[in-house]
């Protein structure tokens, strides 16, 4: 067996069209880990993954394999001897072959008897063993999305790059698929970078996650890591639905139109957007002198009550996630109750791109 | 400079090559007109320009207002209305299509001969003796000549109008109605319009048909820029002249892609209602159904069914009398071998082009792609001009070389031989398997390349294991118009062939130069019968107004004829993976 292999990208830069599309982006993913490349459609992330497969050449930079270097300035590996394994969005199955031969495909240096061997078994790794002589277009999508695994996996690649591979499933076998994936890459202590626009998706495979925004990576780190202490504007949006208002922060203490907090990540003194997480706000007896707010709309969505909240010198409404069964109506004056470390303040003025990004 | 992965390079130095030699014929052209005729240029000034000019000018203007006036009308009547045979005129109003312009011409001058069947008929029929009592238009004339390309070029605008039509969304033309147009109003004002860019596009290529003739025009007596380039040449042994003819003709197809080119980019705003409904056509009944099928008869009888009865009976009459000759025999083998190995070359240059612009993004590619697709709008006689000068010069090179290095007679290897046929041959239609691969490929996702190429296969093998299985169909349909399009070659062919080798095209202009009837027909009909075979698929393809549609949307960028376009997105039988 192939040990799995680290991957590392140095200070890459790609142009497409003379646009750069990769703007110096290096990421470090360990051996055996799952790392999931994190960011908005056109941000460069399925390109970052081309690069890595040996399937774009960059401008600069170097792209190592287990320490070997294969793409840099003298060096270029082509993708079919990298000895990576790539999936794709639309799977890519070859549709004039069968299953089994699909999964054969990448094992033509292999005697005939031992691909037959190997192919088998990791389509019996993936419970697909009993379609081995049916053609592509006779499977579902979350069937299809299997033998696309089995077949990138049969090779034995150091490395598993995956491309939004559980964008096409619907909801429901999207979260199945999504969990036999991860435990056959576990189970094979395969190195893996996935590419997902999705931050839940991501905050559920991966060990760590890289976020990228116009080409940039903008924050690397465990999930918690980003969702709990995100750099900046852009990187708390992407995790979280934010309600953001205007304040001033002054001494590690911030002020806006919802009250003042005091921040757990202090930030430099001056205007500055405020961001209070839906889930952090809490609804009290409303009291004289305190900051109230009247509720003008409810929606019951089981466990949770999506509240809408409108406060004094605040024009946008303010969105409060509640625990199901307190239920206020519609016009009832509230008092609110939010829990600072809930809140986060970033200056203002600095991300404006992160606005237009957020966007689309 | 390989703009995605590696492994490009070899491909697009192999692509670079093929649109090299596709641009040689060209650039030879130029290069013997600018060598000059020295003092036969006041002659070809004085007697030959102002003729040849006229008369294609006039040619080319009355066979596109005949081709436009007919295939836009025959597409209309077939989609606009039901009656009864509207299903079986659909295709048989292809039929034409296999039929060439020197055999229709060749079919007819006997046909209206005086003393030939119709007039024959004619004059039993109102009891004259004499065939000077009787007046007949003559067919040896100008006149004639229009009539007749216009009835066998008039499908390149049928399909291609037709196509559209279908395309029109029923909801515009029914809204049309609703705000108060009549049927006739709604055709001129709002599905004409719609329309043009498929006519436009359709009578370009009809034109470039036209251009390209030199049986008809030779046997009927107008001189055309072909026909003043074959005389030039051959009988008064004037190569820079017959090459500045050429280049003028030159001029002729450029402005022809140029019309073409622009009427298609008008195109994409037609396409954009692609998914809605057609518009249900209107019944005929009575009388009125009886018009439209007598209108719809008219082409179909005289482009096809006339002359193919004619060609059969003499056919038949003569195999009766004197049985296959041996050099009917030997032609068609000459003819078969050339266009079979014409053929296998071009669809493996077309291989290495369309898929070198595949694999890399670099401009270099597409123009490639472009350049070696060109051909495809050349005229024979101007392809062979520029073909055989250089040529013939490297020919006579390598002999003396050989001859006084050897001491060994080789003859002329390229121009002796039938390789410089070949070449032509693939150089003008190689446009075909380019296009036929190109939008056969187009139809695979990019992913699959990448999978195969992650999975440990080279550039080379993921042609081999991935898209040839998976373009077959559409590379079997454009061997096969090759095939039949080198078959029918004539001007090339005339001019470049080895001595004494005839093709069934040759011996078949042979005859008609010289008057005689004597295994013409059956030469003719070998080649109808080979040129029925794509129409026929064609007529299958049309049945599917999706597929037509989408052949215009996919088909190769370039200027390629109506059924190049059609055919090469054959329907691909193999499943596709669903995508999401």
């Amino acid at each position: 067996m192939t040990a799995a292999a680290s991957l590392e990208i140095q200070e890459v830069r790609h142009l497409i069209g003379g646009a750069t599309v990769l703007d110096g982006v290096s990421l470090n993913v360990p051996a055996g880990e799952i790392m999931c490349l994190l960011g908005h459609s056109g941000c460069g992330k399925t390109t970052m993954l081309r690069v890595a497969a040996g399937l774009e050449q960059p401008a600069a930079g170097r792209v190592l394999m287990a320490g070997r270097e294969v793409t840099g300035p003298s060096v270029f590996v082509p993708p079919e001897a990298r000895g990576v394994g790539l999936m794709f969005q639309d799977y890519a199955l070859f549709p004039h072959l069968t299953i089994l031969d699909n999964v054969r495909f990448g094992l033509r240096h292999k005697s005939a008897a031992d691909a037959q061997v190997i192919a088998s078994a990791a389509l019996e790794r993936v419970a697909m063993g009993g379609y081995a002589q049916d053609y592509p277009h006779m499977l579902s999508g979350g069937e299809q999305q299997r033998v696309a695994l089995a077949r990138a996996l049969a090779p034995r690649p150091g490395i598993i790059l995956m491309d939004e591979p559980f964008s096409n499933l619907d909801q429901r076998t999207r979260e199945t698929v999504r969990e036999e994936t991860m435990s056959v890459l576990r189970d094979n202590r395969s190195t893996a970078l996935v590419v997902t626009h999705d931050a839940v998706e991501a905050m559920t495979i991966a060990d760590s996650i890289a976020l990228m925004q116009a080409g940039r990576i903008v924050q690397t780190g465990t999930a918690e890591e980003l969702y709990r202490h995100p750099g900046s504007l852009f990187v708390a949006r992407y995790f979280c639905d934010l309600n953001e208002m205007p304040g001033e922060a002054k001494g590690g203490v911030v002020d806006c139109a919802a009250g003042r907090f005091v921040l757990m990540q202090p930030i430099a003194d001056g205007p500055c957007i405020v961001c209070i997480r839906p889930q952090s706000i809490k609804l009290v007896v409303a009291d004289v002198g305190a900051v109230n707010a009247v509720i003008s709309s409810r929606r019951f969505l089981g466990e949770v009550d999506h509240v809408t909240l409108q406060i004094e010198g605040l024009g946008t409404a303010l969105h409060a996630h509640l625990p199901a069964g307190y239920a206020p109506s519609a016009g009832e004056l509230t008092g609110l109750k939010i829990d600072p470390a809930g809140v986060l303040a970033f200056p203002a003025n600095v991300d404006k791109s992160a606005r237009s990004q957020s966007q689309n | 400079m390989a703009g995605s992965g590696s492994g490009a390079r070899p491909w697009l130095a192999g692509s670079g090559v093929i649109a090299a030699l596709v641009a040689a014929p060209v650039i030879g052209l130029i290069i013997i007109a600018l060598r000059g005729s020295g003092d036969l240029w006041p002659h070809l000034l004085a007697y030959v320009f102002p003729q040849t000019l006229a008369d294609t000018f006039i040619l080319l203007t009355g066979v596109g207002i005949l081709v436009m006036t007919i295939g836009t009308g025959m597409a209309w009547l077939l989609t606009a209305y039901e009656f009864p045979g509207r299903r079986i005129f659909e295709w048989a109003l292809l039929l034409p299509l296999a039929v060439p312009t020197y055999i229709i011409a060749f079919a007819y001058l006997d046909l209206l001969h005086p003393v030939g069947p119709v007039q024959t008929a004619l004059r039993n029929l109102l009891g004259l003796t004499n065939p000077r009592d009787l007046w007949f238009p003559e067919v040896r004339s100008m006149a004639g000549c229009i009539f007749l390309l216009g009835i066998v070029l008039y499908p390149y605008v049928y399909i291609s109008t037709r196509a559209m039509f279908l395309m029109q969304a029923g909801s515009i033309l029914e809204a049309a109605r609703t705000l108060g147009a009549g049927r006739r109003r709604v055709f001129f004002q709002v599905a004409l319009p719609l329309a043009r860019p498929a006519i436009a596009a359709g009578t370009a290529l009809a034109l470039l048909e036209a251009l390209n003739d030199i049986g008809a025009s030779e046997f009927l007596g107008v001189q055309t820029m072909s026909v003043s380039i074959y005389a030039t040449w051959i009988s008064r042994s004037n190569l820079p002249g017959a090459a500045q003819i050429a280049l003028f003709m030159l001029l002729i197809v450029v402005s022809l892609i140029l019309v073409e080119r622009w009427a298609r980019r008008n195109q994409r705003y037609v396409s954009m209602a692609q998914r809605t409904r057609r518009a249900s056509p209107q019944k005929l009944n009575g009388w009125r159904a009886c018009i439209a099928i007598a209108l719809a008869s008219v082409p179909v009888f005289f482009g096809f069914v006339l002359p193919a009865l004619y060609l059969v009976d003499q056919a038949v009459r003569r195999i009766g009398f004197a049985g296959i000759s041996p050099q009917i025999g030997r032609e068609i083998f000459n003819t078969m071998s050339m266009a079979a190995v014409a053929t296998a070359v071009a669809v493996a240059l077309g291989l290495v082009v369309a898929y070198a612009a595949r694999l890399s993004r670099a401009p270099f590619a597409g123009a490639c792609l472009r350049i070696a697709s060109l051909g495809y709008a050349l005229p024979g006689t101007v392809l062979a001009i520029g073909v055989l000068a250089p040529l013939a010069a490297l020919d006579n090179a390598v002999a003396d070389f050989l001859q006084y290095a050897f001491g060994y007679s080789s003859g002329l290897l390229l121009t002796g031989t039938g390789a410089i046929l070949i070449y032509v041959y693939v150089a003008r239609f190689l446009a075909i398997s380019a296009g036929g691969v190109e939008s056969g490929m187009m139809k695979l996702s990019p992913s699959l390349d990448h999978a195969a190429r992650t999975l440990g296969e080279t550039a080379g093998g993921v042609m081999r294991r991935v898209h040839l299985p998976l373009i077959r169909p559409a590379l079997g349909a454009a061997a096969l118009l090759i095939f039949v399009d080198c078959m029918k070659e004539l001007p090339a062919t005339l001019l470049l062939r080895p001595l004494n080798f005839e093709t069934l095209a040759t011996h078949l202009y042979g005859e008609a130069a010289r008057g005689t009837y004597e295994d013409g027909a059956i030469a003719a009909l070998c080649i109808v019968m080979v040129g029925l075979i794509p129409v026929i698929l064609l007529a299958k393809l049309s049945r599917r107004p999706a597929l037509a549609h989408d052949a215009q949307q996919t088909g190769p960028r370039n200027l390629v004829s109506a059924e190049a376009i059609l055919l090469a997105s054959a329907p691909q039988d193999i499943p596709q993976t669903p995508q999401r």
